[in-house]
């Protein structure tokens, strides 16, 4: 038992003398206070065992413990008499051990060490218990994280002459952010959706799932508008008569919005989205940019990219608002790249943001593909960030026409 | 460029689809490509008219709306003398409207199929015939056509609905619009007739048509202008081919 510290308390510092022989020959490092210099300089105290005497009320005994506790392990307490046993069933209840005479070394040593294992095992469970604990909690999180890709899309459309990639790097395990892209009219179009819920992780995900289902269910189960049902002001004309996919686009927006607002307004999640139709034998865009950093369009011959900007607020946040329809063609060559705030967000080592300047620079120069142009923008987020911490989920989504 | 005309009514049994299958043939027969898209998903008329048969083993608009084709699939080229003319029918008889309105279709689909046919037709014209009243079909032609030609018949059932009918098409760009004053009933002058038309619609009609018997006896056999002609209605119908078409244009 060497190398065993105890505080053995006694009320007026005088313990049983065959006790304290029984401990010294064992080894123990023996501190022999009264219960109240115990309580009253508990820092000066570091002891595995507290031996208190039988006669001590349970109460006492447990607050000495506790001190203790605060600076150290928690001690095992074993109570000691020399008669008045009756005292000892007290402690018993509450779990105490005890010593009781004769005080010879081999039986003291035999009952600290029992009580030492008992100890021991005591320790290791809680240990086990919150290593379980952990490993459910990654489990669930994993599960989570197993669920939420499919939420994301298996395959990108490949339609003819275009290229799609996409880059998907969340923060943690689960994401707020995320993308979409399917077909819609009759395969006529592609909707291509890239969204960044608020926050991040499992609130951010949960709320990822719901706008991703509502959006992508409205977008695909809303052909048929009524236009008599539009609010027509005398020379409307052909504006009127919306383009392919301009109408599932809008109900899916003002839908989710609507149900966002109606739904969910006290949680205070929202999204910013840009959601776009594409029809890829013409290159006409309609979108609405729902409070998202406008996606660039990257023009062939290179040069300054075209920015889409906000045609609505983000989704979610204001009830019965109204989104704006954007347009913009994609000529053969041109790129168009959509991202979420975790590219100009991502930091270096040092804190400092990758910055807007430095995509904006990235984009500069057209790219031969979307994947040439992610694998560009990605190498140089590599670069910036090092091995700094990922603070935010990284989406970008690239849309390139070959050239005809 | 090819001129887009829509051929409205407010009511039903106006004689409309009639007007439109026979001005498709004449206008083609003077030697113009032509095409006539029965945009009425609900009571298709064209195909029956021109005598097709039932498009049930071809494609049609419907087909095109829900994906099942493209426009131009459901194309039946019909004879000509002189030109060529074109025919889209709105559905198969059989089938088709139960999966159309349950299934919806995205709106924008069908100025996307008129301006398809256009190119890929090579179209002098494009004739929109519409179900009676307002829909969806109808306000997507009137809005895509540079005129409408409004058919009514003189009775106050009728010139009823002359005011929304103004107000709509003012809606959508107010495309030119013509009158054409249909079976104006046996006794009834001709003159009159227009002149109550005119009184409702706020424009002289560009023609007043007497109630034809031999008309309603030929329907859905043989198209009038093929059977008869040289009926004085067919002439008239003739007549008519050079003011719509004068200003008629696209949009």
């Amino acid at each position: 038992m060497s190398g065993v510290t105890a505080l053995l308390l006694h009320p007026e510092c005088r313990p049983p003398a065959r006790l304290l022989g029984a401990l010294a020959e064992e080894g123990v490092t023996v501190d022999v206070r009264t219960p109240g210099q115990a309580l009253a300089e508990p820092t000066a105290l570091a002891a595995e065992v507290l031996l208190a005497p039988a006669a001590m009320p349970p109460r006492e005994v447990r607050e000495v413990s506790r001190v203790l506790a605060e600076s150290g392990p928690r001690p095992i307490v074993v109570v000691y008499a020399e008669r008045d046993f009756d005292a000892i069933e007290q402690h018993v209840r509450l779990g105490h051990d005890y010593l009781v005479p004769p005080f010879l070394p081999p039986l003291v040593r035999a009952r600290l060490r029992s009580c030492y294992e008992r100890a021991e095992l005591g320790q290791n469970m809680e240990e086990l218990e919150a290593q379980a604990e952990l490993i459910s909690y990654e489990r669930e999180l994993q599960i989570g994280r197993e669920i939420q890709e499919g939420f994301l899309p298996e395959d990108l459309p490949a339609p003819d002459g275009w290229d799609l990639d996409v880059r998907f790097r969340p923060a943690r395990k689960v994401a707020g952010d995320f993308y979409d892209a399917f077909e819609l009219v009759n395969r006529r179009r592609i909707a291509l959706v890239v969204a960044d819920v608020c926050d991040k992780g499992v609130g951010a995900a949960l709320f990822m799932a719901l706008i991703r289902s509502l959006l992508r269910h409205t977008a695909e189960h809303s052909g048929l508008q009524s236009l008599m049902t539009a609010a027509l002001a005398p020379g409307d004309g052909a504006d009127l008569i919306p383009v392919v996919g301009a109408t599932p686009l809008m109900n899916a927006v003002v839908g989710t919005n609507g149900y966002l607002t109606r739904n969910h307004s006290g949680q205070g999640y929202f999204a910013t989205m840009f959601f776009s139709v594409l029809d890829p034998v013409t290159g006409n865009l309609v979108y609405i940019n729902g409070g998202h950093n406008p996606p660039l369009l990257v023009p062939r011959e290179g040069g300054e990219p075209r920015p889409l900007e906000p045609t609505g607020p983000a989704v979610g946040v204001i009830p019965d608002c109204t989104f704006a329809l954007g347009h913009a063609q994609v000529r053969p060559g041109d790129t168009l790249f959509v991202y979420t705030d975790g590219v100009p967000e991502a930091r270096d080592e040092q804190g400092r943001f990758f910055g807007d300047d430095r995509v904006l620079d990235l984009l500069s120069e057209p790219a031969g593909s979307g994947r040439a142009l992610l694998e560009r923008m990605e190498t140089a987020l590599r670069a910036h960030s090092g091995s700094a911490e990922q603070h935010d989920d990284i989406t970008m989504m690239a849309v390139h026409r070959t050239a005809a | 460029m090819a001129q887009i005309i829509a051929m409205h009514s407010h009511r039903g049994g106006t004689g409309r689809s009639s007007i439109a299958a026979n001005l498709a043939r004449l206008m083609a027969d003077e030697g113009r490509r032509v095409a006539l898209v029965d945009t009425d998903i609900q009571s298709p008329a064209a195909h029956i008219l021109f005598g097709t048969g039932d498009p049930g083993l071809c494609r049609s608009l419907a087909d095109y709306l829900i994906g099942r084709c493209e426009v131009e699939d459901a194309v039946l080229a019909l004879p000509s003398d002189g030109g060529e003319l074109f025919l889209v029918p709105a559905r198969a008889e059989a089938s088709g409207i139960h999966e159309i309105i349950a299934q919806g279709y995205d709106v924008g689909l069908l100025r996307e199929g008129f301006d398809r046919l256009t190119d890929v037709l090579g179209l002098d014209v494009l004739l929109l015939d519409t179900h009676a009243g307002i829909n969806n079909e109808t306000m997507t032609a009137v809005a895509s056509a540079g005129t409408v030609a409004v058919v009514t018949r003189s009775c106050p059932l009728d010139l009823a609905g002359a005011g929304e009918t103004i107000e709509f098409t003012q809606q959508l760009g107010a495309p030119r619009r013509t009158l054409v004053v249909n079976m104006v009933p046996p006794g009834v002058p001709g003159e009159a007739a227009g002149q109550r038309a005119e009184a409702a619609f706020g424009c002289p009609p560009l023609a007043v048509l007497p109630y034809e018997p031999d008309m309603a006896k030929a329907a859905g056999a043989r198209l009038f202008a093929e059977a008869h002609p040289d009926h004085p209605l067919v002439g008239e119908f003739r007549s008519m081919i050079p003011a719509l078409l004068a200003q008629g244009g696209r949009r």
